[in-house]
């Protein structure tokens, strides 16, 4: 019965994205801003399908501006989740596929927060920069690397003193060196991505929006200090992979000598398929510690979703022993996302979030939902408007006070 | 299955990365982590510093109470205050002391040279729930209670025998005072010690030392007619508490940090009055401000006569920790508005330390107000004798709920109904509240003596900055370092 179910779930999906489905005349469809096709979070570099590489295009004899009239280069190895509108440039002799690419992303928002402070209603609002990054990438065969820097107020946690007030100041989110052999075998070593987060976040593919709620619970970092080492399933089945991080996430030193260890894996069952091949399962475990005293750190994620042009969403849980700094504490957080574009350039979104932040008591659980709506006016540059509501357990509103109880933001967002 | 066999070994490696810990026990572990993120800047900054503070939490239980502020603020962000859910609490949040306890009180001297018992110590003011800031107070009081009478076992049996009635006691002090100013009775500022032995120790004391300028005596010395500031050991009970030379990079900073502080002031006297006379760096002094920069001055004063010398302490303020408790908070970027703030809304008397202002001192911020021996703090270890009886434990409560609450009517200015919010939250069962606080207060003293023991544990473990040590990297350039200074050794 269950899996009879599941199957018209596919099919119902599968339907849905033939009759939505845009018609694609490019021979090579360029990648839209929210719309990063089956695994296409920039920080998660896995080619799926086809599992072959694409082959790099011959470069030019000699380095050109990238014009309108220049055909954008061949992503390195993972089809970014971006415009397309790259800048590629063949650098050694113009004869060697050493390919750089650079890339801009930026998300600003206007934030109005309403809560009710003690009956009477109560307001602010403000303007937000919530991610802006800059990275570049290079390709020579099969070495890569990357450097992403974001910006970040600099009288954050752990600053003792601001830079010039509290202004923004870029630091590093991503440094590493990687290998891909035989299109199987991909290392990465330095400031990596970790191999759970960015994959959530694809699933949505809202990020400009929100980033997962276990990263917003703090439960899981983006990236870290460390190496990782995957396999690349053929023919886009997906890839499994193990990594090892100081644990302490990427803005703060290592602590003590334990190291986090991450076994995740990202499957697409279907890939034979066509019409199937956007159904993902996602799965991880970490094991770590934090801290001088290694207070325990352990998690595990699995999703299920749909990662289709027209369609996409699913499910998230994150059980985690360990919670801020308490190692005995058990918390489990779930989410659920769906997004839908039924016309182009139109993008509908919804997430809500459930966080029981101590499996021991029954109040002390948090909600968060939001719902979005954003149009790509151009390829890179996406306009959405969002509302986010918050319900807290009695103990959380007391622990965590004060809390808004709906914002609602004007976001817009551009992708390079 | 060879295969099999050197992956499960290989996985097994891997996972034998993630190390043990070196501690046992969870909440150990979680005392560590929380003290260490809170103290990392400072400790990677100032380990040497920071090590001095750690020293002193472990020796004495109620500097442990004092330094760990942030492990209070974490316990109550994971619920872990009281266990329940609170019928009084309300996200009333005004100015308060941050880290409200027994020793953030005293006298200050205000301009017109009356004595008033006010909060004394701003690093931590800033908006907090009302409730967490009474329990905070209501806890202090009990360890207080049960440090009291340190040489005298039965006292202090017979003062613990009376803790919860203390615990009580301050509660219902802070609601009926609460009450009564919702209802429209003026804050009014303590200004005689009324029935209260261990206040009128505090007044006796200040008043006495006001009167002979005693900070002038036992802090410098008068040469060829020319005043300057002492330098080595200040105090005989605090071997580390000592003065030494300002580096020349300071010296050179402080008239124009003095310049921007007078600009804080209310009603700054004369540029003249700041003349810097001399300065000495301070090292040993405060608890969970150890590890802080804090200067000595010796300024002209009033007059050219070296008899009215005025001396100025100079503390470098971090953030205050607290979670944004309003929209229009002041976050830790703007430490120097943030004390402003809290001494115009914390204060019972409108300028009661008018020397009390800000400044940046070679990029740190600091605050300066009067260092004078008529400032006398209330002290934990002087609830002996008849200061530690339980009536006199009592009165202190009792008066510490009353101060409390007039430090959190100060913000009825900045929030109009934010008084008849608390004393809606507290409501009209006095005996309620009280219950609930007391009981808060009590367990939670017990965690506090016990994580004493466990802090004590860690540190003999993990080293003396609890496993945190700074790297090549973390080093200072010669003015930074110099501005940070040097403390002197440790005694054995």
């Amino acid at each position: 019965m269950r899996f009879s179910t599941v199957l018209l779930f596919f099919v119902l999906l599968s339907l849905s994205e033939v009759a939505f489905a845009q018609p694609e005349p490019e021979p090579e469809p360029e990648p839209e801003l929210a719309v990063p096709p089956v695994v296409a979070e920039p920080s998660q570099a896995a080619p799926t399908k086809p599992s072959e590489p694409p082959p790099l295009p011959p470069p030019p004899a000699v380095a050109a501006p990238v014009s309108p009239e220049t055909p954008p280069a061949k992503p390195i190895v993972d089809p970014f989740s971006l415009s397309g509108a790259r800048a590629s440039f063949p650098l050694v002799d113009g004869l060697e596929p050493f390919v750089i690419e650079a890339h801009l992303s930026l998300f600003a928002q206007y934030v109005l927060s309403v809560r009710d402070d003690n009956g009477v209603t109560d307001w602010f609002h403000e303007f937000e920069v919530t991610r802006a990054h800059a990275r570049i990438d290079a390709e020579f065969e099969g070495a890569r690397a990357r450097v992403l820097v974001e910006g970040v107020r600099s009288a954050t946690e752990g600053a003792l003193l601001g830079v010039a007030g509290d202004s923004f100041i870029l630091r590093l989110r991503e440094a590493w060196a990687g290998y891909t052999a035989w299109d199987i075998i991909e290392t990465r070593l330095g400031m990596v991505p970790t191999m759970t987060t960015g994959p959530i976040e694809s699933l949505w593919g809202m990020r400009m929006v929100a980033a997962s709620g276990a990263e917003r619970a703090g439960l899981l970092s983006p990236a870290d200090l460390g190496g990782t080492i995957r396999g690349l399933f053929p023919k886009g089945f997906g890839w499994v992979g193990v990594g090892a991080y100081n644990g302490e996430g990427y803005s703060q030193r290592e602590l003590n000598r334990g190291k986090n260890i991450e076994i995740a894996t990202e499957l697409h069952p279907f890939a034979f398929s066509d019409a199937a091949a956007p159904f993902t399962v996602l799965a991880s475990y970490s094991s770590g510690s934090s801290g001088t005293g290694l207070a325990r750190s352990d998690r595990v994620s699995t999703s299920l979703g749909w990662q289709g042009d027209v369609i996409r969403g699913g499910a998230n849980f994150t059980y985690a022993w360990g919670n801020a700094d308490q190692g005995d504490t058990l918390s489990l957080l779930g989410e659920g996302f769906i997004r839908v574009r039924p016309i182009e350039r139109l993008s509908l979104g919804a997430n809500a979030v459930f966080w029981k932040r101590d499996l021991a008591s029954e109040s002390d659980w948090l909600v968060t939902i939001t719902g979005s709506a954003g149009y790509f006016i151009v390829d890179p540059l996406g306009i959405f408007l969002a509302v986010d509501g918050f319900l807290l357990g009695e103990q959380a509103e007391q622990a965590l006070p004060p809390k808004d109880d709906v914002r609602f933001r004007v976001i817009g967002a551009v992708d390079f | 299955m060879a295969d099999v066999r050197i992956a499960q070994a290989a996985l097994g490696a891997l996972l034998a990365c993630a190390c043990e810990s070196p501690i046992d026990d969870p909440r150990e572990i979680e005392i560590v982590s929380v003290i260490t993120r809170a103290d990392r800047p400072l400790t990677l900054n100032r380990s040497a510093l920071v090590a001095g503070k750690y020293r002193l939490m472990a020796a004495d239980p109620y500097a442990f109470f004092r330094g760990t502020f942030p492990l209070y603020l974490h316990d109550v962000e994971a619920g872990d205050l009281g266990g329940e859910t609170s019928p009084y609490f309300r996200a009333v949040s005004p100015y308060s002391v941050g880290d409200a306890h027994v020793e953030n009180f005293g006298t200050l001297l205000g301009g017109d040279g009356a004595l008033v018992v006010e909060t004394n110590d701003l690093d931590g003011a800033d908006r907090y729930p009302y409730l967490i800031e009474v329990r905070r107070l209501a806890i202090s009081a009990v360890v207080a209670t049960r440090l009291s009478n340190p040489d005298d076992q039965g006292a202090r049996s017979v003062a613990i025998g009376s803790e919860r009635e203390n615990a009580l006691a301050l509660a219902r002090s802070y609601a009926d005072t609460m009450r009564a100013l919702a209802a429209g009775v003026a804050r009014e500022p303590i200004e005689d010690a009324a029935e209260s032995p261990v206040l009128a120790d505090l007044f006796d004391r200040a008043e006495g030392d006001l009167e002979d300028r005693s900070e002038l005596a036992e802090l410098t010395i008068l040469e060829d007619g020319n005043r300057r500031l002492v330098r080595g050991s200040v105090d005989e009970d605090v071997p580390e508490n000592v003065y030494v030379d300002v580096p020349a990079v300071v010296a050179s900073a402080l008239p124009g940090a003095i310049d921007r502080y007078r600009a804080t002031l209310d009603s700054p006297p004369a540029a003249e009055f700041f003349g810097i006379k001399d300065a000495v760096r301070e090292f040993g002094s405060g608890v969970a401000s150890w590890p802080r920069v804090r200067f000595i001055l010796l300024v002209e004063g009033p007059s050219k006569d070296v008899e009215d010398d005025i001396l100025l302490e100079v503390k470098e303020i971090g953030d205050s920790g607290a979670r944004p408790a309003t929209f229009e908070t002041v976050n830790g970027a703007d430490i120097r508005e943030r004390i402003l703030r809290a001494r115009g809304y914390c204060w019972t008397r409108p300028n009661a330390e008018p020397l009390w202002g800000m400044t940046d001192l070679l990029g740190l911020s600091m605050q300066i107000k009067l260092e004078s021996e008529a400032h006398k703090t209330l002290r934990v270890r002087r609830l002996e004798e008849d200061l530690g009886t339980p009536e006199a434990l009592l009165a202190l409560s009792t008066d510490l709920g009353r101060m409390l609450a007039n430090v959190h009517a100060g913000s009825e200015a900045l929030e109009p109904g934010l008084l008849r919010a608390i004393a809606d939250a507290v409501g009209s069962d006095t005996g309620g509240f009280a219950e609930e606080q007391s009981a808060v207060a009590i367990a939670y003293a017990d965690q506090v003596l016990a994580d004493h023991a466990r802090f004590a544990h860690a540190l003999d473990v993990l080293g003396p900055t609890l496993g945190v040590t700074p790297g090549d990297a973390d080093g200072h350039d010669p003015d930074a370092a110099a501005l940070i200074g040097t403390p002197p050794e440790a005694p054995e």
